[in-house]
Formats: C-alpha cells, sequence, structure tokens
C-alpha cells in the first residue's frame, strides 16, 4: 500500500464567470522515500493540489467535489476538521513557496518552530529548546542559540525558506509537501536549498511531494515526476524516462522550451499559444489546441491516463513514439 | 560611425544620505553599439534595477554620466528629456503590473503618441495600432479589450508592443520574462529576438536566469553588489568565466538533465548578499568567496583583461587560471 | 500560501454594457435591493415635491395632531398630522429634497475637494503635501460637532453654512483615503511605463491616478452620505441646522419631541425615514465596494446559485 493516494480528484472555485475545474480527476501515489515532483505552469492545478491535501482549499468558493485522498490506509476527506489539522503538521507538513508571507512577523523564529512541538502537545527528548536549536544546526544556520532568538525579517530570503524547511520537518513528518520552495530564490540561494532537500530526504524516509515548474530543479532532486496541465496529470514517468523519451506532447513541448545553460541554439521551440482559460476548457483533450500532433479524435474524447511502458503513463491518443 | 549608442561612465546610485549610503549601482561603466543586446546578470539586490531606473530617468543619478545617442541622460530635462524617452523605452517585468488596467488596449497603446504629438498622426493610431499588435503576434480585435482578459505571455506582448510605439533605438527589457511560464517564455525570448533583428534595435537585456541571457545576448555584463565583476562577449564568459562569483552563478544553475546528478562540479556558495549599505573592503565578493586571501579585503580589484578568453574582462586578484583549483 | 483561487481567475467577467453586469450583480443581493427600492421611493418624493404635484399642506386646524392610518381621511394624512394641522406625509417629502439635498451637496463637495487635496498631496508630497495633511491633522484635531456648533454660531445657521461647515468637517477623511490610495498607485509600474513615455504629473494624475483612485473615493462617499444625514438631523435638532419653515427630517423629530407622549408619530415617522435611509445608503456602499473589488466577486456569485 503506498504511503499517500490520491485518487480521481476534483476541485472547483466559484468565479464570477462560472464554475471553474482546477482539478478534473487527479490521480497519483506516493511511496515513502520517494520523491515525486509535481511538474506544470501556472493554473496547472500543481498548488491546489497541495490544499486539497492540507485541507486549504478555501471553501467558499472552493470544493472538493468528489475522488479521495488516503494516507496511511486512512480516507483523509472523511475525517473531521480537527482530525485533519491534527495530522497536518504532524504527520503531513507543508512547505511554503512565500517564507516570508508563512511566517509571523511578530514572534522570533525559535518560538514559532517550538510552537509545532506545542500546538501537537510533543515533548522532544532534551526539552523543546534543544530541539528547536539542533533543527537550527541541522539547516545550516550558523550561530542558532542568538538567531532563535530573531524575527523573520532579520534573515534573508534563503535562511527563511531554511526556517520553514525545519518546522516543516520538527515532527519527523511521513509526507513533506514542497509548494513551489525554491522559486522565490537567487540561484546560488536555490543551489543551498536544493542541497538542504536533497540531505533531508537522504536522512529520513519520508514520502516528498515536490511542486514546481522547474525542469532543472526536477531534474536534480526527482526520482518520478507527474506533468499537469489544465487541472489534469498528463503524463507520469521516472524522472530519467521523461528527460531522455517523454510521451506526451505537452512534455516534449515542455522540455523543448526550456533554454539551456549548456547549449547555445539561437532560436528556442516554445509551445504556441498560451494555457487555456479555465472557464471554457477546449473540448476533449485540454492540450489540443497547441499540440502539434492534434487530429479529430483529440477533440472528441478525453484521453485517460493509460500506461505507456512499465511504470509510466501518458494522457494522449496520438503519443510521442519511444525515441 | 563607431560611436557607441549608450556609454555609461563612472555611474552611481546611493540611496539615503549621511555616513553610510545604501551604495545600490557603485561607479559603473559601459557601452551598448547600436543593434547589439547586451545582458545584465545578478541575483536579486545586486541593483541591476536601480541601473535600469537611473538610465531611464526614473531616478536621479547620484554621479557619473550615461550617454544616449550624444545627449546626457543625467542631465537631461524638459524638451530635452522627451525627445530622449522615444529614442529609450523599457519592458517591464511584471506584464500584469505594468499595464493600467481601467484602460483599453487601443487607449494604451497610443497613450505614447498622445503624449508625443507629432510621432504618429492621430487618424492614423487604430492603423499604427493595428500594425504593432500584429507585429507582436496579437490581432487587430484585442484592440478592443481590456488588460485582464490576456494571459501572462500575451501581456507581455502587448508591453512590447507599447514600447515599440515610438521606435526606439534602445530598449532596455527588465526581466522581461521571468514572470512567466516556461513554454511562453521561449515566445516572448524568440519575439524579443525577431523585432531586434527587423528593427536593428540595441537592446539592454536585464535578467537574473543566465540560461535566458545566453539566449539573446551578445555580450553579457555580471553585476553583484553594485558593481560590474565580470563582463565580456557571450562566447567567452559562458565557456570560460574567470570571477569566482560568475563561476558559482553558472554553476548553480541546476541544469535540466538527470543523469548530470550528482556528477556535475557544484559550487554552493556560503551565506548571503552583504548588505549594500555596508559592503565587505576590498573585493566585495571576497566574504562569500573560497579563494579570497588578505588582498582581497585590501585592495578593491579592477576590471582587468584576461588572456584565457577574448574580450573578457574581469575584477578578481585571482582570477588567473594557475589559482583557479 | 499561494492565493489558489486567483490562479484561476477568468480572463473576463464583465461583458456587455456595464450597466447590465452592474444590475446583474445588484440582483445577487436581497438586502441592496431593497435599499434601492427605499432610495427609490426616496428619489420619487423628491421629484414630486420639486413639481409641486402635493396638493394641501395648508395649515388646518381641524386635523391637528390626527393620528395616522385613519384611511377614512385624503392619502396626505394617512401618516396622521402636526400641530397645526399640516398632513405629516407631505412635510416628509417637502423634507426629503431638503435632507437628501443636503447631504449629496456636501457629500459632493467634500468629495471633490478631498480627492483633489488628497491625490496632490500624496503624488507630489513636499511641502504642499505636508501643509495639506498638518490642515487636516486640525480638522481632526476638534471634535467634529464641536467645530460645527462653533461654525454655525459664527456665521448664523442657514443652509449653505450649513453645507460648507459639514463639507469642511467631513473632507479629512477623504484627504486620508485619497492620499493613502494615491501613493499606492503612484508606485504601480504603469505609472512608471508613462512617465517612461514622457508623461508629465498633470497627464499621470489624470489619466492613471484619479481613475484608479475613483472607485474607493465614492465607496466612502456613499458611506459618507448616511453620516452626514445624521449629522445634519443632530444639527437641526440643536436649532443650528435648518430654521423653520423650512424643514428637514432632523428638524421635525426636534420638533416632535415635545410630543412624544401626546402625538409619537410626529417624531417617529421622519425618525424611521432617517433610519431607514441611512441604512439603504450603507447596504449599497456595501454592494459597491464588493462590486468594484474584483476578490469579492465570489461573494454576489455563489449568493445567486
Amino acid at each position: 500500500m503506498a504511503l499517500l493516494e490520491v485518487e480521481d480528484l476534483q476541485v472547483s472555485f466559484d468565479t464570477a464567470s462560472g464554475r471553474i475545474f482546477a482539478l478534473n480527476g487527479v490521480s497519483f501515489s506516493l511511496e515513502r522515500g520517494e520523491v515525486l515532483a509535481l511538474l506544470g505552469e501556472s493554473g496547472s492545478g500543481k498548488s491546489v493540489t497541495a490544499s486539497a491535501i492540507m485541507d486549504l482549499v478555501p471553501n467558499p468558493p472552493g470544493a472538493i467535489d468528489r475522488g479521495s485522498i488516503r494516507f496511511d490506509g486512512a480516507e483523509l476527506l472523511q475525517l473531521s476538521r480537527k482530525e485533519r489539522r491534527d495530522l497536518c503538521g504532524s504527520r503531513i507538513a507543508l512547505i511554503f513557496q512565500d517564507a516570508l508571507a508563512a511566517l509571523n512577523p511578530v514572534y522570533p523564529v525559535g518560538w514559532q518552530i517550538a510552537e509545532m512541538y506545542r500546538i501537537h502537545g510533543r515533548n522532544p527528548e532534551g526539552g523543546v529548546e534543544k530541539a528547536v536549536i539542533d533543527l537550527l544546526t541541522a539547516i545550516g544556520i550558523p550561530d542558532p542559540e542568538r538567531r532563535a532568538r530573531q524575527y523573520p525579517h532579520e534573515f534573508s530570503g534563503g535562511m527563511r525558506q531554511r526556517i520553514m524547511i525545519a518546522m516543516a520537518v520538527a515532527l519527523e513528518p511521513d509526507v513533506i509537501i514542497a509548494d513551489e520552495p525554491t522559486t522565490a530564490l537567487d540561484v546560488t540561494i536555490q543551489a543551498q536549498v536544493v542541497d538542504l532537500l536533497a540531505t533531508i530526504r537522504k536522512r529520513s524516509d519520508a514520502g516528498m511531494i515536490f511542486i514546481t515548474h522547474d525542469l532543472g530543479v526536477v531534474a536534480e532532486l526527482a526520482d518520478r515526476v507527474a506533468v499537469m496541465y489544465a487541472g489534469r496529470i498528463v503524463e507520469t514517468a521516472n524522472v530519467f524516462e521523461l528527460f531522455e523519451d517523454a510521451r506526451h506532447p505537452y512534455s516534449v513541448g515542455l522540455l523543448a522550451s526550456q533554454p539551456r545553460l549548456d547549449t547555445d541554439d539561437d532560436e528556442l521551440v516554445p509551445i504556441p499559444g498560451s494555457a487555456p482559460n479555465p472557464v471554457a476548457l477546449p473540448s476533449g483533450c485540454a492540450f489540443r489546441t497547441r499540440c502539434p500532433r492534434a487530429e479529430g479524435l483529440c477533440a472528441e474524447v478525453i484521453p485517460p491516463l493509460e500506461t505507456v511502458g512499465p511504470g509510466r503513463q501518458a494522457a494522449c491518443h496520438f503519443p510521442v513514439s519511444p525515441a | 560611425m563607431n560611436q557607441p549608442l549608450l556609454k555609461v561612465e563612472n555611474l552611481s546610485r546611493h540611496f539615503g544620505s549621511g555616513a553610510t549610503p545604501v551604495r545600490a549601482v557603485d561607479d559603473v561603466s559601459f557601452e551598448i553599439a547600436r543593434g547589439e543586446t547586451l545582458g545584465l546578470v545578478g541575483e536579486s539586490g545586486c541593483g541591476k534595477t536601480s541601473l535600469v531606473r537611473t538610465l531611464l530617468k526614473l531616478g536621479p543619478a547620484t554621479s557619473g554620466s550615461a550617454v544616449l545617442d550624444g545627449v546626457e541622460i543625467t542631465k537631461a530635462s524638459g524638451r530635452e528629456l522627451h525627445e530622449l524617452r522615444r529614442k529609450m523605452q523599457v519592458v517591464f517585468q511584471d506584464p500584469y503590473q505594468s499595464l493600467n488596467p481601467r484602460m483599453r488596449i487601443d487607449r494604451l497603446i497610443s497613450e505614447p503618441w498622445a503624449l508625443h504629438p507629432g510621432a504618429v498622426p492621430k487618424a492614423r493610431w487604430r492603423e499604427e495600432t493595428v500594425k504593432l499588435l500584429e507585429s507582436v503576434g496579437l490581432r487587430a480585435e484585442h484592440a478592443d479589450r481590456y488588460p485582464s482578459e490576456f494571459s501572462g505571455g500575451q501581456r507581455q506582448r502587448l508591453g512590447i508592443a507599447r514600447a515599440l510605439t515610438l521606435n526606439p533605438t534602445l530598449l532596455v527589457c527588465d526581466e522581461p520574462v521571468s514572470a512567466l511560464d516556461v513554454s511562453v517564455q521561449a515566445q516572448v525570448v524568440n519575439l524579443l529576438a525577431r523585432l531586434r533583428r527587423e528593427r536593428n534595435l540595441a537592446m539592454l537585456f536585464v535578467a537574473h536566469d543566465l540560461a535566458v541571457v545566453r539566449h539573446v545576448s551578445d555580450r553579457v555584463m555580471v553585476m553583484y553588489l553594485g558593481k560590474i565583476i565580470e563582463t565580456g562577449p557571450k562566447q567567452s564568459i559562458f565557456s570560460a568565466p574567470a570571477h569566482p562569483y560568475t563561476q558559482a552563478l553558472m554553476s548553480a544553475v541546476p541544469t535540466p538533465d538527470p543523469r548530470l546528478r550528482g556528477h556535475r562540479k557544484r559550487i554552493v556558495l556560503e551565506g548571503d548578499l552583504p548588505s549594500p549599505a555596508n559592503p565587505p573592503s576590498g573585493c566585495r565578493f571576497r566574504t562569500r568567496c573560497w579563494k579570497a586571501t588578505s588582498i582581497c579585503a585590501d585592495q578593491e580589484p579592477g576590471l582587468t583583461a584576461r588572456t584565457t578568453a577574448p574580450g573578457l574582462l574581469t575584477a578578481c586578484h585571482h582570477a588567473d587560471p594557475e589559482t583557479t583549483r | 500560501m499561494t492565493d489558489t483561487s486567483a490562479e484561476f481567475l477568468p480572463a473576463r467577467e464583465r461583458r456587455g454594457p456595464r450597466i447590465f453586469w452592474l444590475l446583474r450583480a445588484l440582483a445577487g443581493d436581497p438586502m441592496a435591493v431593497a435599499a434601492a427600492i427605499w432610495l427609490l421611493i426616496v428619489v420619487l418624493a423628491i421629484f414630486t415635491d420639486s413639481l409641486s404635484l402635493l396638493g394641501d399642506n395648508r395649515i388646518s386646524l381641524k386635523a391637528r395632531n390626527l393620528p395616522p392610518f385613519d384611511f377614512g381621511q385624503s392619502w396626505t394624512l394617512w401618516l396622521g398630522a402636526d400641530a397645526l394641522g399640516r398632513p405629516l406625509l407631505v412635510r416628509l417629502i417637502q423634507a426629503a429634497s431638503t435632507t437628501i439635498g443636503i447631504a449629496v451637496v456636501t457629500v459632493l463637495s467634500s468629495l471633490i475637494g478631498g480627492t483633489l487635496l488628497g491625490v496632490i498631496a500624496g503624488y507630489f508630497g513636499g511641502i504642499v503635501g505636508n501643509l495639506i495633511m498638518r490642515i487636516c491633522d486640525i480638522i481632526l484635531g476638534f471634535p467634529t460637532l464641536l467645530v460645527a456648533l462653533f461654525g454655525l454660531y459664527l456665521f448664523g445657521p442657514s443652509v449653505s453654512n450649513l453645507v460648507i461647515v459639514l463639507a469642511i468637517t467631513r473632507m479629512p477623511a477623504y484627504i486620508r483615503v485619497a492620499r493613502a490610495e494615491t501613493l499606492e498607485v503612484r508606485e504601480r509600474l504603469f505609472v512608471d511605463a508613462a512617465r517612461v513615455f514622457g508623461g508629465g504629473p498633470a497627464w499621470i494624475l489624470r489619466t492613471h491616478i484619479l481613475p484608479s483612485v475613483a472607485p474607493t473615493m465614492l465607496t466612502l462617499a456613499s458611506v459618507n452620505l448616511a453620516m452626514v444625514m445624521l449629522f445634519e438631523s443632530g444639527l437641526s435638532y440643536l436649532g443650528l441646522g435648518i430654521q423653520p419653515p423650512s424643514v428637514s427630517w432632523g428638524l421635525m423629530v426636534a420638533q416632535g419631541q415635545g410630543y412624544l407622549s401626546s402625538a409619537w408619530w410626529l417624531g417617529f415617522f421622519p425618525g424611521l425615514a432617517v433610519m431607514l435611509t441611512t441604512m439603504s445608503f450603507n447596504l449599497l456602499a456595501n454592494w459597491f465596494r464588493i462590486v468594484n473589488d474584483p476578490s469579492q466577486h465570489w461573494r454576489l456569485v455563489s449568493r445567486r446559485r
């Protein structure tokens, strides 16, 4: 049994121009010790997936219409608010993209990390204070005793993101969800944070869901990748397979449009058009309007996510053939 | 004609007064030739935005000069400044913020013409608007819509169309694609490259994304804490960077190839950017540099030519190959 | 948390002329509909008054302190009559035009004056801006009622003096809000863009700042309409506002006070009119605020569902 299993998840939001479906039947599973990257562009539904797991979908206007999220055998969507809260933070943790917004400006960071223990009534060996200092040391904050007493604004962006990570791993959760944790950071700082996350995954057997739009970070960190487009998963594959021979035309396009530091082609190959308006998704396959392989069938039938090789799936009527 | 289009000399922009002003831009000199694209790379807080704002006359220069096509930008005012604006335009980073949400596209596009009577006669505004929209890959009917009806990539196309209304000779692109999705980012990069060829535009392309800069630039300039620490032709700077910071910056960019994971030599810098109000003495990078010695604290290195790659200028005491690792 | 719903904001929410869209949005809020209906009645009342469509308003000794709801009488007497036998309904309608008229003129003057001063203070800052803000502080430093009482005592109670005094005491609120909004809009990238195109201060204020500040200011004005009405009622009640034989709702409440035990309707109906009208203004102001804030639109939408 997988550690976390999401099945046929549908999330919708009310807007002034109608109901939009942020997630349209998303299914995936996460094993212990595995890093699964949810790769997608803005509006693909990757962040909503995290919100749904963490019970953070604002209701109204949002609602989880159907589907199931099973964690360690228990159905999360049937738990009470209180039970969900107890799970979140202790066994499922979230690392936010914007650490400055996620940290409370009026409390010292040490206090905020300690809060994790207090909320969940944990009493770490050697006391909360020692645990906080140990954590800060582990995530590479120099002079932790002094730094623990400082406020979020006294830390740089990279340091704050480390503190967010410390808060997330404080209670040794089984699942860590990282929602674009490096997007707001400069490359040199991003490299530090990616290294830290890599260390954490080596040290614990937690499963990690890594949400990002950055193919480079995926290549550095992920074991498996689920590519999302317009509220659906369009391809899942082992990270090596995805970068070597992607099957879904969208994945292929994404890889081709990424400018690279190690090559020197003058023309990039973009995907034509832009992401569809979620209020009026194209019929059939949502990607067909931008797809070079689209045919009549694509407008009529939504392609299901089907197995296209050992351990990999793609949702396409005319997948790219193996390289 | 060998006169550069833009010649910046010893330009500084300090914020605050007193003993320790924040030296956002400190004694910066560079040139851009007609039709050339200069990439400016640096992390947040390095001063690239302040440099851009000073060049665009959105803030005053503290000292130094910047001459565009024979006109001193830092001293221009009134009529002269108004004329100068026609030659130099900008594409801003955030396509959601740079278009007034309450104005229709046709009004947005023609705003510059309203401000510069004589640029395009009013009777031809509609025609010219449509031409511009089409040249950036949009359609005529888009003129009657509002910015909120466009996606991020389309808005950035609108931003580019607006920047071209007055036919500038220099286009400053301030992180034009960093707010866009990868698949769309490539469209905008290609669009800029095409417009540049068609109109012989000179560009100052500011970005933190090295890969994008590599694709669009002829020459590249790297900034750190208000200083230019390395500059040179694209080939030289990307194939043989001599400054430790440039090397670290390049090695930090994750390569979209999982096979290289763990096999690549990576320089992970320690610590964070020091405060620009109180920069380290001597070389500003020395506090994070693995090569730093006592000379770095005492003497500020100047930009000097390197023999390893043609045209490369590096501000480092230890940039020569024998001292590299 | 990243704003997940913003990621899905639709490209277009207003199709067709703005008035249709506004009506559709109004339908989503029943309280606002009720408020709008009441205000419509008040506006109709003002029209009938100004067109002299009302009949009898003479003193009639027969009808002195006639109680309300005597439907055998002529319709003008359905809400009873006052101590001089004047029909209360007609008096209420006449008072409506004074009360609302004073409120609207006052609010318009403080809205226009306050917005201009506030935008100037916000955009230019410096000495002028500081001067404007210090004057605001001084006005705000005194209790509004005291300033009004003092002003009206000095210059004598008249409709125009009342409007001037009320407008000046309300103006600092507009100046402060307009200044704060301007400070925010001034830093927006589209203002920088206009400057790069060569737009001067006048152009930027006219094309970019004023239209961006306007919705907030209009919302503030709609809230203030109610406040000014209450204020005028209070001053009239104290004898410093509207002078007889002119009439306003506040004055009617004051005059009715003496008869509270014998003829309750004299104070009750004008009081009710003040309450319903202020409440309607407030409800509509709230609705207006939501309509002008795209992030709140879902409130209107999901209620309709």
